[in-house]
């Protein structure tokens, strides 16, 4: 049973609120600064989603995710920016229209290092990025990341499978350039591999 | 099932997005294969070591005193807002019918809202630190001949006062800029000033509550605490504050607000008519009659 976070139940509304979205404010903000790459930007954007959440927190239900509810404020406000900016990104992926197998899944190296960890998912389109981070790292569900990102559900899963397997490509041939066990044709039989997929 | 169907679907069996039927055989077909094992082990890993580099990349964590900054405005802002739940329907309906009846005279009631000097001070101190300071302002700034026509008219005056130098006995105030901004739900007319090599920030601001009759002497005085070692001195007009913000010390920041902020506000009145002031009280005192009735219909 779900009930309005700011009830009339004489509770005050902006205790609800501290208690309930304020601990996500470092979240959010790592997730900004990883989509706008700017630490003032990324402060304006947090600031702009708190400041959204606040005005709309009684229509927050509680018992709902309330991290995915701030994400997909701060997604749009990151996609507004965007636009504004005359950056946005492409959403109509002609990849998304053929269904891809990934014929060759290359082993999760040994060691992951955050440099070779995060260098890595740099590299990746943004699109899989952005389904990676929603799905994987801040653990919204399917259909909390398509309303987030404002994609069909079938995009999101398509999206996080070949996502999910270049970042292994990727991860496999930059981890082979970094102990040094790979002849350079094997490095390029890799690079080859991840430009098919 | 087979070790391609299990690698197929791996990953939505570790968000759990799978049916539970479907679980349940990944499940048994894992008990009997190591190497499907293996490779749900990786990915599990795989996103935990995700994880935990967003969690402790260095560039991506927030500067130590951003939530505190923010805890603040939003905190603010909460105080400032009526917000739409503390109303019930039978509130909604009177103030429905009261905003009906009323019109202007709405416009009036608004402006008489209580802020505490203490917020007050705060709001000024954090706009002239994020725009005159870091401009790193959440909405753009608007010209001042903008502003004026769609939030508040006295805004106009700032386009020519303070003018652009002004003499004073320890050195020259020059303007730098005018133009509108808003911290959190103040909106200010900032006018940006240098003053012996300090930035000035010169805000006016609708008068909450703190209302000086036409007539008293307007006269500086420090409000609030100072913040980061910037002070605050506030010259209380009829319906507008003006508020200096800067490093500067308090005394000084009096005199420079006797110079700068005390004639604005006298200007300020005589733009205000008698006939207007008069209309508006009446506009005030009609309003506060109709809204005790209106209230006691409804209880």
């Amino acid at each position: 049973m779900v009930k309005p976070a700011a009830s009339r139940d004489g509770s005050d509304p902006w205790d609800a609120f501290e208690g309930e979205v304020l601990p996500h404010a470092d979240r959010l903000f790592r997730l900004a600064m990883w989509f706008v790459r700017n630490r003032a930007d990324a402060e304006d954007v947090v600031q702009d989603t708190m400041m959204q959440a606040l005005k709309s927190f009684h229509r927050f239900q509680r018992g709902t995710n309330c991290r995915a509810w701030l994400t997909t404020i701060l997604q749009r406000i990151v996609s507004n920016r965007r636009r504004a900016a005359g950056r946005s990104i492409v959403v109509d992926d002609p990849d998304d229209r053929i269904a891809q197998t990934v014929p060759f899944v290359p082993p999760v190296p040994q060691e992951l290092t955050d440099e070779l960890v995060l260098g890595t998912l740099r590299r990746l389109p943004a699109t899989f990025q952005d389904v990676i981070l929603l799905c994987d790292v801040e653990d919204l569900s399917y259909k909390e990341a398509a309303e987030a990102l404002a994609i069909p559900i079938g995009t999101v899963m398509s999206r996080l499978h070949r996502g999910r397997a270049r970042l292994r490509l990727e991860l496999a041939a930059a981890d082979a350039v970094l102990v040094g066990q790979s002849t350079v044709d094997g490095v390029n039989t890799l690079h080859e591999r991840i430009e098919a997929s | 099932m087979t070790c391609r169907d299990v690698w197929e679907i791996a990953d939505s069996f570790l968000s759990e997005e799978l049916p539970t039927e479907t679980t349940h055989e990944i499940l048994g077909h894992l008990e009997t294969c190591p190497m499907c094992r293996m490779e749900i082990g990786a990915r599990r890993r795989l996103r935990g070591a995700l994880r935990d580099a967003l969690g402790r990349a260095p560039e991506l964590q927030p500067s130590a005193d951003f939530g505190n900054r923010l805890r603040e405005q939003l905190r603010d802002v909460s105080l400032d807002r009526a917000r739409p739940w503390f109303l019930s329907r039978r509130w909604l309906a009177l103030a429905a019918s009261v905003v009906l009846a009323l019109g202007v005279a709405g416009v009036v009631l608004t402006k008489r809202s209580v802020v505490s000097a203490e917020a007050l001070a705060r709001d000024a101190i954090g706009d002239h630190q994020n725009c005159a300071l870091k401009y790193r302002l959440v909405r753009m700034p608007v010209p001042l001949e903008e502003a004026a026509r769609q939030f508040d008219s006295a805004y106009r005056h700032l386009l020519s006062a303070p003018p652009d130098d002004v003499p004073t006995a320890d050195g020259p105030v020059r303007v730098t800029e005018r133009h509108s901004c808003a911290y959190g739900a103040r909106r200010f007319g900032h006018v940006i000033m240098e003053y012996r090599g300090r930035v000035v920030s010169l805000l006016m601001t609708a008068n909450a509550g703190r209302t000086r009759h036409i007539g008293q002497d307007a006269i500086p005085r420090v409000i609030g605490r100072p913040i980061d070692g910037l002070s605050v001195v506030s010259v209380d007009g009829t319906h507008h504050a003006i508020l200096l913000v800067s490093d500067l010390d308090s005394t000084e920041l009096t005199q420079l607000s006797t110079a700068v902020s005390v004639p604005l506000v006298r200007r300020l009145e005589v733009s205000v008519t008698p006939e207007r002031i008069i209309f508006a009280s009446r506009q005030f005192d009609r309003a506060f009659q109709l809204l005790t009735l209106s209230g006691a219909q409804y209880e």
